[in-house]
């Protein structure tokens, strides 16, 4: 039987509680860590695990979830963690070293063999798998009996539990296996590959399918574009496009631009380039202006205005020229009617005087009646002479009467009115004169300025003092017929341009159903090297099919063996585990523990199942463990269990770590662990870390000094734990 | 651990499966014996991608030829 490895010592720097270096002796059976809580002992057995697989499984990396600093001593000089970790074999030792550093998620891993290879990085873990054939989790549950990993066989879900009893049971590398193997995304990716042909497949026939339904539709389109049939192939095509590269030159050369070089289609793709060429040559056609006739277009609406502008200035000097007339018909020129004004204001000056004068008279003569009739005096009021009164009464009164002198001054105020009116009137007649005057010149100006507008518009034909208008008119008509002739010109033009066009649509048409066709044939003729193509898919779709049913095989077989293997080693270690059990406990009534496997089907795989129960011996009645005991009880069955089958463990790592043993248990349970333990260090190396002084007392007697090392832990500081080898 | 590799591997033979499955079998184990669950995984999920993408190719190159036809 091969020996399996021991460990020979441990040396701790700058990891978790110990910043100083400490090295401890392994070279014993059993290695003992005594101390209280907090003083540095699990860092020891803490060291031991990230060595060998550089986590730790009950870890919280809450601070630095990524770099796990949290492993790194807080008072550290160097920034960083090292443990290195002795294992010894028959003799030969191996040597194993972790380091990390302060902000760095890698670790650096290093193993050195007896015959001096040494493996780094991720070659030495795979080395030292082989070496060990311990998993991390096999570790954790089978080497490293924490409490709460033991506490996990009875009390964690079922799945969990399960792996903790198939690892106990030696099954580890099965469960393995059947886990580590990736059904399911191997099952998916068989029929995301099987959907892939299948969509493969239809899309093929569906590629013909829709090609030839193409193929219709543009025969129909052509059918009512007047394609002849006989035209839709690829020679007659060509004659369409030498017609439209001919008629596009032709019309370029005519208009006097760059003719296009369009080069005659030498295959059925070719058309589709020529349809493009030739739409680009025509859009340039269509752009190009018929020389002249927008420059005449603007003489012609330029010539309209003029003649409109030159008729109303006509009008207008005509109209002047007619007042103008008849003021001088009515009053004469300018002088004249300047005479007249003066003539007539001499008149009404006279008028004036003769009314003064007569105003007087009236008012003396009626003054002097007044005066007679208020004063009955004989003598004149001026001379004092005597006077006949009535005589000169009636004189004075038949002066007024004869004379009729108010009327005589109310005919010369109405005179008088008349010739003012007349004055008014001749003022207005000159003031018309003068305007009208002035309105010619401008008239007349206005005139000249369009008639030399006509001049340049008419051009050399045309001579001052002729018949205007008529020049003008004459023109329109001539600049009309041009422009008729050269809109002639523009819509032979686009009928040619359209007559192209269709051409090159008919050609679009013929191609896409030549392009089509031959896309049919095409892929007609591609058919059997397809086939064969998709055959060739086709193996290696089912190469993959039958990968995926020969692990499926093989997973079932492994889950097969495995629960025969549970069986074989729990009816094997079953005296063993009651025994321990009895002796640990030594319940009153259920003395036997029985492990009970059931095959169940998880995430499609079939695994071991177990249920822990705890019968009476004539197996009347029994309970299930989980449900029904108490934690010191539990703890008994579960150390029961684990040093039962820890004698089938399968790794070659002959080492039991137990973090704390003691929890919850009485001091007989304390004294028949520690029996137990003396049986079991003649098959592992036991490291024991405990803080139970009464379970300390208990173990010391029991080992001699030469099969143990005692290392006590107190005072821990900054620079770590005060540890002493106890002599 | 050769005892649990002869036990399925004999437990295949009497279920009468053929060279292929066993050769996959000692495979799958010696996968283990290298490198651990991870191992087993990394080379089969690496086997079935290869004749995956293989297929993936061919299916894509197929795929072009319909268009490109």
């Amino acid at each position: 039987m091969v020996e399996k490895f021991k460990m020979e010592s441990l040396k701790v720097e700058g990891f978790r509680g110990i910043n100083e270096e400490k090295t401890f002796s392994f070279d014993r059976s059993v290695i003992m860590l005594f101390g209280d809580n907090g003083t540095g002992k699990s860092t020891v057995l803490n060291a031991i695990e990230w060595c060998l697989f550089g986590d730790l499984a009950f870890m919280q990396w809450a601070e630095t979830p990524r770099t796990k600093d949290e492993l790194i001593n807080a008072f550290s000089p160097k920034k960083e963690a090292t443990v290195e970790l002795i294992l010894r074999r028959e003799g030969e030792k191996y040597l194993i070293i972790r380091k990390k550093k302060l902000g760095k998620a890698r670790t650096e891993f290093q193993l050195k063999l007896p015959n001096g290879r040494t493996f780094e990085g991720d070659v030495a873990e795979k080395e030292l798998f082989k070496h060990l054939r311990l998993t991390f989790e096999d570790f954790y549950r089978s080497v490293y009996i924490h409490q709460e990993s033991v506490r996990g066989i009875l009390t964690d879900e079922p799945s969990v539990r399960d792996r903790y009893m198939d690892r106990l049971l030696g099954l580890m590398v099965l469960r393995d296996i059947t886990e580590s193997i990736p059904m399911r995304a191997v099952s998916d990716e068989v029929r995301d590959i099987k959907d892939e042909l299948e969509k493969l497949e239809e899309r093929r026939k569906g590629a013909i399918e829709e090609r030839e339904e193409r193929v219709k539709e543009l025969w129909k389109k052509a059918k009512e574009e007047k394609i002849a049939d006989a035209e839709i192939d690829f020679k007659p095509a060509c004659e369409i496009v030498k017609r439209i590269i001919e008629a596009i030159n032709d019309l370029e050369e005519k208009l006097g631009i760059e003719v296009s070089k369009i080069a005659y289609p030498t295959s059925i793709l070719g058309l589709s380039a020529i349809v493009i060429k030739a739409r680009k040559a025509l859009r340039g056609l269509r752009g190009i202006k018929v020389p002249g006739l927008d420059e005449r277009i603007k003489n012609k609406e330029l010539s309209l205005g003029l003649k409109a502008k030159y008729e109303r200035c006509l009008e207008e000097v005509r109209r002047v020229e007619e007042e103008r007339g008849r003021i001088l018909s009515k009053y004469g020129d300018e002088s004249r009617i300047k005479a007249l004004i003066e003539e007539t204001n001499t008149r009404r000056s006279k008028l004036e005087d003769k009314l003064r004068g007569t105003e007087i008279d009236l008012r003396l003569t009626t003054d002097a009646i007044n005066y007679l009739e208020v004063t009955p005096g004989e003598y004149c009021p001026i001379c004092r002479s005597k006077i006949n009164r009535e005589l000169i009464f009636s004189h004075l009164r038949r002066h007024l009467e004869e004379f009729g002198e108010r009327k005589i001054v109310e005919n010369i105020n109405r005179d008088i009115r008349k010739l003012k009116d007349e004055v008014e009137e001749l003022g207005d007649a000159l003031f018309n004169f003068s305007e009208l005057e002035k309105n010619l010149d401008k008239v007349n100006q206005e005139r000249s300025k369009i008639e030399a507008e006509i001049a340049t518009v008419v051009g050399e034909t045309f001579e001052t003092g002729a018949n205007t208008l008529g020049t003008l008119s004459e023109k329109i008509l001539q600049l009309e017929g041009t422009i008729n002739r050269l809109q002639e010109e523009r819509v032979k033009l686009d009928e040619s341009l359209n007559k192209i066009e269709d051409m090159i649509d008919k050609v679009r048409i013929i191609g896409d159903i030549l392009k089509e066709a031959e896309e049919v044939k095409h892929l007609k003729d591609l058919l059997p090297e397809t086939k064969e193509k998709i055959e060739t898919l086709e193996k290696k779709r089912d190469e993959l099919a039958l990968f995926e049913e020969d692990i499926r095989v093989i997973t079932s077989i492994a889950t097969k063996v495995q629960s025969e293997l549970a069986k074989r080693v729990l009816s094997q270690s079953s005296p063993y585990i009651t025994e321990f059990y009895t002796r640990l406990y030594g319940h009153p009534y259920y003395k036997i523990l029985n492990i009970e496997i059931q095959p169940k089907e998880f995430r499609g795989i079939i695994k071991n199942s177990y249920t822990i129960k705890a019968a009476d011996p004539r197996r009347e009645r029994e309970t299930v463990v989980s449900a029904r005991f108490s934690t010191a009880q539990m703890n008994c069955v579960a150390l029961s269990i684990y040093f039962a089958l820890s004698k089938v463990l399968p790794h070659n790592f002959g080492v039991i770590i137990m973090d704390d043993p003691t929890q919850s248990l009485d001091g007989d349970h304390k004294k028949t662990l520690v029996t137990i333990l003396k049986e079991v260090v003649s098959y592992a190396q036991l490291l024991i870390s405990t803080q139970d002084e009464e379970f300390q007392r208990l173990l010391k007697p029991d080992f001699a000094s030469q099969q143990r090392h005692i290392y006590s832990f107190a005072n821990w500081d900054e620079h770590g734990p005060q540890i002493e080898l106890a002599k | 651990m050769s005892e649990v590799r002869k036990l399925v591997e004999d437990e295949l033979r009497r279920e009468k499966k053929g060279d292929t499955c066993i050769k996959l079998w000692n495979d799958i184990f010696s996968w283990y014996e290298e490198g651990g669950p991870s191992s087993i995984k990394e080379h089969v999920s690496k086997h079935v991608a290869e004749i995956a993408k293989s297929v993936r190719r061919g299916a894509r190159d197929l795929k072009e030829s319909y268009k490109r036809g």
